[in-house]
């Protein structure tokens, strides 16, 4: 029942909120969603406790001895999903009590966050691909509403380009999964993974588009600049943290790596579209004055290191991939609800409107500085040390360009996002901006405490790799038998 | 008559797809999913037909036309004249393509007795894919609090 909690729970509180608005419009909303997401980090954690450090673990649920059917699986990738996805979601529910009253009912955002992030558990939770399908086509529609948050006109059109793109990559995913189905006549990872010649190359084409245009690897990733740009700053903190890490980067693991098994062509086309993503997106970047225009550029290219890492296939390259995995949700969450903390400021996330904002906002300031030293892997912050092993794992492979590659847009990173940080931070201090003052309590917390997790988990990155990420990464290399050794517990 | 039917069913979807004008869209998608739901039927797939025609014919169709009422869509439109040309083109590929799937498939199977079915389809939803059910609680929730979002944002501007 307990694996239950990470779906349940926050779906029961979305269905409870719209009907409490009416009694309490701010503190219970504020309170319940808050409360919620500090019972899903809890509940990662004690899971992570809980969970004997190997083996995956398929449970069915019961309900006073009888069977409820509900099957769920949890092995060392979910649990650190889990524990991403909460961390992230508390961040954003805290950002949220003092940033959301420009957007509307407050009780409605907060129950799209919840059925967001109880849908997100879904997919990382599934036992079966068709079942993963359904919670990454809930996720999407909560992340349309609330790119639609935004009350302008590029919102609408922001929201309505990602619904048709995404629109496409499902399509994409569900034509892959109807053609395994049709070589095994199974959806569930466990019988495909047994399956004999369960290959197709068309379903692992449409796999490769489907979830690349999830995670908007280059050249897939179109749509992310505009929807971030358009929405209010929440949605693309929780779409660039925890969205794209799933319905993408998780799905292209679970699929890859446990259904198929990674084969030297599909290591290859990851490797392929993790270099081009790395180089496009820190280009791309390059040339950007909007704050968060900036920032998705930025995660095309971040995005693009973890799949270069996971596509190397090899046991560093695969840790490298998801410690970036987590440690990219963090900072560029940080980022973002940094660009959304300066546009509550300020008005706009215009960089050219703005400049020496870092008397007026100092604590938005500082934690931006941690933010971005840890994209570009400035040590000793989280950013470093992941990309430290990407490098590592692609000499040690002897794929040296590429290496160079890394290191070189990793240098471009720096140079973007310090200038973005000059143009707004430093220098003197605008006419029009005199009257701006520091961001309220909540959003302040929020950012300080992602920034204490991003040197945190930089100074303690060994034995965070060896508790949370080598775990997950052992159910990676395991491959196929990561999903044939699954215990069933409960019915 | 099938093949009636499915030309019937892409046609109405692709101009669902190409027209301009909102409401008219949303009539041909709606006439689109009723060729589609009695399709299912005739393949002898009543469950299909039923939620095909009630949900997506019904209840989707109700929905688009709120928004667009809300919304103020019912503008008059020039429809573009590159429309028909695309259409007839991504028209006929898929005539093709369909028809030489039906030409490969070979021979229908057997129908299954309806009694089968309904034990079988209630079996697999409850007894085999109750976490699908969530799912699909969380998309329908996920849709109804966008709509309020969006209704709600409406109210809020007027």
């Amino acid at each position: 029942m307990f694996l239950f909690i990470f779906i349940g729970v926050p779906l029961a509180i979305a269905g409870f909120l719209p009907l409490i608005s009416r009694v309490s419009r701010r503190l219970l909303p504020d309170f319940l969603s808050n409360l919620c997401f500090v019972l899903l980090l809890a509940a990662s954690v004690s899971i992570f406790n809980l969970w004997p450090g190997a083996g995956r673990f398929s449970h069915n649920l019961q309900w006073f001895g009888s069977n409820l059917n509900l099957a769920l699986a949890l092995d060392g990738l979910n649990v650190l999903m889990l524990f991403t996805v909460s961390v992230v979601s508390l961040a954003v529910g805290l950002f949220s009590i003092n940033y959301i009253d420009r957007y509307g009912s407050r009780a409605i955002y907060y129950a799209i966050l919840l059925v967001l992030v109880a849908s997100i558990n879904g997919i990382i939770l599934a036992t079966d691909l068709f079942t993963m399908y359904i919670f990454i086509e809930a996720a999407g529609i909560a992340s349309y509403g609330l790119v639609a948050l935004g009350r302008t006109r590029n919102s609408t059109e922001g929201a309505f380009k990602y619904l048709i793109l995404s629109g496409v990559a499902s399509s994409f995913i569900l034509s892959g999964i109807a053609l395994i189905f049709i070589k095994t006549g199974t959806t569930g990872i466990r019988e495909i993974s047994m399956a004999k010649n369960s290959i197709t190359e068309l379903s692992l084409i449409l796999f490769i588009a489907g979830f690349g245009l999830k995670c908007a690897l280059v050249p897939f990733h179109f749509w992310m600049p505009d929807a971030y740009t358009a929405a209010p700053a929440v949605m693309p903190a929780m779409s660039s943290g925890i969205f794209v890490k799933t319905a993408g980067v998780y799905a292209i693991c679970r699929v890859f790596f446990n259904v198929y098994g990674l084969t030297p062509a599909v290591s290859s086309v990851m490797v392929y579209l993790g270099v081009i993503s790395i180089l496009a997106g820190a280009f791309l970047a390059l040339g950007q004055t909007r704050l968060r225009r900036m920032l998705a550029y930025s995660s095309i290219s971040q995005v693009g290191y973890i799949i270069l890492g996971l596509g190397i296939g090899t046991p560093l390259g695969i840790i490298g991939g998801l410690l970036h995995l987590f440690y990219h949700s963090i900072f560029k969450t940080l980022l973002f609800l940094n660009a959304g903390a300066v546009e509550y400021a300020t008005g706009t996330d215009e960089s050219v409107d703005l400049g020496g904002l870092g008397g007026r906002l100092p604590f938005s300031s500082g934690t931006n500085i941690i933010g971005l030293l840890s994209a570009a892997g400035v040590p000793p912050l989280n950013g470093f040390w992941s990309k430290l092993i990407i490098v590592i794992a692609l000499i040690q492979v002897k794929m040296f360009l590429y290496a160079f590659i890394a290191i070189f847009a990793s240098v471009v990173t720096l140079w973007y996002l310090l200038l973005i940080q000059r143009r707004v931070f430093f220098g003197k201090l605008k006419e029009s901006l005199k009257q701006v003052v520091e961001v309220p309590f909540w959003m302040t917390f929020s950012m300080a405490a992602l920034a204490f997790v991003c040197v945190w988990t930089g100074v303690v990155f060994a034995s965070f790799i060896s508790e949370w990420v080598l775990p997950a990464a052992t159910v990676l290399l395991d491959g196929l038998k990561s999903s044939l050794n699954t215990f069933m517990i409960g019915g | 008559m099938t093949a009636f039917l499915l030309a019937g069913t892409m046609v109405f979807a692709a101009l669902a797809v190409f027209l301009k004008d909102m409401l008219k869209a949303v009539i041909c998608l709606l006439i689109s999913s009723v060729f589609l739901g009695i399709i299912f039927f005739r393949l002898n797939a009543p469950f299909a037909g039923v939620f095909e025609i009630s949900v997506v014919a019904g209840l989707i169709v109700v929905l688009f036309i709120l928004t667009i009422s809300l919304t103020g869509g019912q503008k008059s439109f020039v429809e573009p004249s590159i429309s028909l040309p695309i259409f007839l083109v991504l028209f006929f590929i898929f005539s093709y393509v369909l028809f030489v799937g039906i030409f490969r498939s070979g021979p229908a199977e057997e129908p299954v007795s309806m009694v089968e079915e309904y034990s079988k389809i209630g079996e697999v939803l409850w007894m085999g894919r109750a976490l699908d059910t969530v799912g699909q609680i969380s998309v329908i929730f996920a849709g109804v609090f966008v709509l309020l979002c969006v209704v709600g944002r409406k109210r809020d501007d007027k």
